[in-house]
């Protein structure tokens, strides 16, 4: 034996436990893995199994239980068992004893193993080292443990694909109760609701490119899909119902264009008094940064009042105030909140000129723009100009909207002139367009043809006080709440039965089908149409009228206000 | 020759190295001659290096004597065959004092040595010597000495004894006592030999030449390597299977497999321990290793236990092998050991 080779050995044999303890690491690790994977296999397997009888008990008798509470156990015990398989007691000796007998290493690690640890004193139990070592180099961890599929693995996978059914799949009939029955036919009527709701609400979504809409529609979705699957309780129904309601309230307001020249007024005006609010804070926030304290305190006062009133004639004197502190302290209100107050009120049968003053002014305004605005301030005007030309869009006002969107257009590429030019347009359009969108959404509930209808025709009669029905007679006559005009030919009477209220039951007598007839007035109907109808709801509130027929009167002012023809 | 004490690895692979050139030479030397009987002539040549003896059971002309007498003749030993007859004295096999008279015409007593002072002996049918005479056997197989009028004489190194009976001529025969039984290593059955191995040692044996083994090792060599074969390490728990299979051959074990505790009077004794380990010792070497594996005491425990478990009434009513049971507690101790649980 050479010196080198004594070396070389003894230094090998130095590294021996180091490399031997590696080794015997690595096989650890690798069964402990696999204790882990058939731990959680089989932890899988009976939770599973447990969690499909409780699913299965609980769906059968009603009782709501968390949605995930399956999924979240099985979770929960995979990782249990995970964890403990990680941490599965293994000695060297058991590691190495088994990995001989699976590689066929007669005894070579295990023998190493115990020769090392009394010290490895003998030539042959040094060799025996070596020799191990050796064969532990070659070896590697899988080959001594293989993944094999455990045996619970085909148990586990049907488990699992029984938990999922017992929770998807809907109860057969036949194992539930009468009532059970009946809730879930119930459930499935909603369901059957929902969903036209939901592709609507989905339809307006995409193309207002509503996240929020698309998110409700989602959930509408959803909620009609565990409905029909019978998947949530009754109370869990009709909470979801209830919420979803309100969200989808709020965005059938957000979503729906106004369509009348009222409702379009209405937009506006809400525009406005937002406008106002938004605006005054922004100026209270710059005054007080400037250190003036009363002034920023009074613009946060008007930003209140402009949130709490709806009256169009207190928003615009808000508006007047909001632009005198404005020029005040030198800022910029961007569009004008008075603008928006104008178009509303001219949509509202006020004089059209105001709208057209209004843009004169701020076409004659945006030759200052330049000198006055910087880019930022620009850019904002511009966007308002381009929301507003969107309300607008979609209703009677399309040329004015496009002649907004134009200006927008220019501000934004900066050509303030070309963006006044077309706000001078705008202005000269205004009058007649919004006159011309007034009367259009008037006659449109008349079927005459623009300019021919002059109004409609229906007397209102009601029986005041409460009665019992067999007291009233079949021709009795009913107290004239509201007769703009007495009809010629009477139409058909017809008695409806009211609403039940404390008082007992009771019947209206209401004449439908009356065929209008031309009066003596010369008033634009359109112009008069926003008076009667508040004189109707005033005497609707006041006077004793049943329930039911209130809202045919409502449905008649409606109509005319929407253009639509009237209900029958 | 000097004792070789195995201090570095690289003695140890050296001399594991002569060890397996040793034993392949005599393998072959032993093939020419002897045709077939693998497992018999492995469990001689472990038994020759692990110091042993063997019995050898078999019916006549299975080439019993043939093979012990090839083995003598490929390791260049004295060999001497012993024919036990009812009528053997133990005299005639340790030899005797006789009255000697000098050229001078001086007279004295003189040891006239026996067959049993050659390296290997071949003690042909021992079960047929008187008990008397088979027990002069003892001591040399034991203590590896002869006492004989009062003298002790030590009988040269190596000494072994491969002795073999017939199963099937009972008629006239003495069984060995337990104690000496337990004084073989193995008990190795020969079995008949099959039509292709039949053809061969007729085409061997009745040709104009007959096949001689050639000397392969000296007697100083087969000494060092018995030497080499003992300092083969033995982990615990390779030692801890041998004597778990030792204890599970009691009837009286808790280890015991049901067919033991019904069929075994007596168990093995511990030389069948030391039987296990040390031709596991051997095996190791002749496998390439320099420890011994619970594989190779596996491969021994049939030829070291089987001559060892004393069958009850019932067991020898029934007909139960040995080999059997000794199967059973194998089956029973690996049962016993630990493993990982995937």
């Amino acid at each position: 034996m050479t010196a080198e080779s004594t070396v070389a050995a003894g230094m090998s044999l130095l590294r021996a436990p180091r490399m031997l303890r590696r080794g015997i690491r690595a096989l650890r690790l690798r069964v402990r893995l696999l204790i882990a994977l058939r731990l959680a296999i089989g932890a899988v397997t009976i939770v599973s199994a447990g969690a499909t009888l409780c699913v299965l008990g609980l769906r059968l008798r009603g009782v709501w239980y968390p949605p995930l509470a399956p999924e979240v156990a099985l979770v929960a015990a995979a990782l249990a068992s995970l964890a403990t398989g990680l941490l599965w007691p293994l000695s060297d000796r058991l590691i190495a004893a088994s990995a001989d007998r699976r590689l066929g290493l007669r005894d070579r690690i295990g023998s190493a193993l115990q020769f090392l640890r009394a010290g490895a004193g003998s030539g042959m139990e040094r060799a025996a080292v070596l020799d191990a070592l050796g064969h532990l180099e070659l070896l590697r961890a899988r080959e001594a443990f293989p993944m094999r599929r455990p045996r619970a693995s085909s148990a586990a996978a049907l488990c699992l694909g029984v938990l999922l059914l017992s929770q998807v799949l809907p109860i057969p009939p036949l194992l539930l109760s009468p009532r059970e029955r009946e809730e879930k036919a119930e459930l499935r009527e909603a369901a059957a609701r929902i969903e036209p709701l939901a592709k609507q609400l989905e339809e307006a979504a995409t193309q207002a490119n509503d996240q929020e809409a698309a998110q409700v529609s989602k959930q509408l979705k959803k909620l009609a899909q565990q409905l029909q699957r019978g998947q949530v309780t009754k109370k869990q129904a009709l909470l979801n119902l209830s919420e979803l309601e309100k969200k989808v309230q709020r965005l059938d307001q957000k979503l729906a264009k106004p369509k009348t020249a009222e409702e379009l007024a209405d937009s506006l005006r809400q525009a406005q008094q937002d406008s106002i609010s938004q605006k005054a804070s922004e100026l209270a926030r710059q005054a007080a940064e400037r250190g003036d304290k009363e002034a920023a305190k009074q613009l946060e006062q008007l930003a209140q009042q402009a949130k709490q009133t709806d009256d169009q004639e207190k928003l615009n004197d808000l508006a007047r105030q909001l632009e005198e502190r404005a020029a005040k302290l030198g800022a910029s209100l961007g569009l004008p909140p008075g603008l928006l107050g104008a178009l509303s009120q001219s949509l509202a049968g006020a004089d059209p000129g105001l709208s057209e003053q209004a843009l004169k002014d701020l076409a004659e305004a945006a030759k200052d723009w330049p000198k006055e605005l910087s880019k930022e301030e620009l850019e904002a005007l511009a966007a308002e100009l381009k929301e507003l030309s969107k309300q607008l869009d979609g209703s009677d006002l399309k040329e004015l909207s496009k002649l907004l969107s134009e200006a927008s257009e220019c501000l934004k590429s900066g050509n303030c002139d070309k963006a006044g030019a077309a706000l001078g347009k705008a202005a000269k359009l205004s009058k007649g367009a919004l006159a011309k969108a007034k009367l259009a959404a008037v006659c449109r509930s008349c079927k005459l043809g623009l300019g021919q209808c002059k109004g409609g025709n229906v007397t209102v009669y009601g029986r005041g006080g409460p009665m019992p029905q067999k007291a009233i007679p079949p021709n009795a006559p009913g107290t004239q709440l509201f007769a703009p005009r007495q009809s010629e030919n009477p139409g058909d009477l017809e008695r409806v039965r009211a609403q039940i209220n404390p008082q007992g039951p009771m019947l209206a007598t209401t004449e439908k089908g009356a065929p209008p007839t031309g009066g003596a007035s010369r008033v634009p109907y359109y112009e008069v149409i926003s008076d009667y109808s508040k004189t109707a709801e005033e005497a609707l509130a006041k006077e004793e009228v049943p329930p039911a027929y209130r809202g045919t009167v409502r449905d008649y002012f409606r109509a005319l206000q929407s253009g639509k023809p009237e209900k029958e | 020759m000097a004792e070789p004490v195995i201090e570095t690895e690289e003695q140890a692979r050296a001399q594991s190295e002569r060890f397996r050139r040793l034993v392949d030479g005599l393998k072959a030397e032993v093939g020419r001659v002897i045709v077939g009987m693998d497992d018999v002539v492995e469990n001689t040549l472990i038994a020759l290096l692990a110091g042993g003896h063997v019995l050898l059971e078999g019916v006549p002309g299975l080439g019993k004597t043939l093979l012990v007498r090839t083995l003598s003749e490929a390791l260049d030993l004295k060999f001497s065959r012993i024919q036990f007859t009812p009528d053997l004295m133990p005299a005639d096999i340790t030899g005797t004092t006789v009255l000697w008279e000098k050229p001078s015409g001086e007279r004295e007593f003189q040891f006239q040595p026996g067959p049993i002072f050659a390296n290997v002996i071949l003690a042909d049918e021992i079960n047929r010597a008187t008990p008397k005479t088979q027990s002069a056997m003892l001591e040399a197989m034991q203590e590896h000495s002869v006492t004989v009028a009062g003298a002790s004489r030590k009988l040269d190194e190596p000494f072994l004894v491969f002795a073999t009976q017939n199963p099937i001529e009972m008629e006239g025969t003495y069984p060995l006592p337990e104690a000496q039984l337990d004084r073989f290593l193995f008990k190795a059955l020969v079995s008949f030999p099959s039509l292709g191995e039949l053809h061969e040692i007729m085409n061997r044996t009745t040709g104009h030449t007959i096949p001689h083994a050639a000397i392969v090792a000296t007697k100083e060599e087969i000494l060092a390597l018995c030497q080499v074969a003992r300092q083969v390490s033995v982990a615990e728990h390779v030692q801890d299977f041998a004597l778990r299979l030792v204890l599970a051959t009691h009837p009286e074990s808790d280890q015991a497999p049901e067919s033991v505790k019904r069929f075994v009077r007596y168990g093995s004794s511990p030389r069948g321990g030391q039987a296990l380990v040390l031709s596991g010792k051997v095996r190791a070497l002749m496998d390439h290793r320099y420890h011994v594996s619970v594989d190779d005491l596996r491969a021994s425990a049939l030829p070291s236990l089987r001559h060892r478990l004393l069958l009850n009434f019932e067991g020898r009513a029934e007909g139960i092998e040995p080999d059997a049971l000794i199967e059973e507690a194998l089956a029973q101790v690996t049962r016993g050991q630990q493993d990982v649980p995937v």
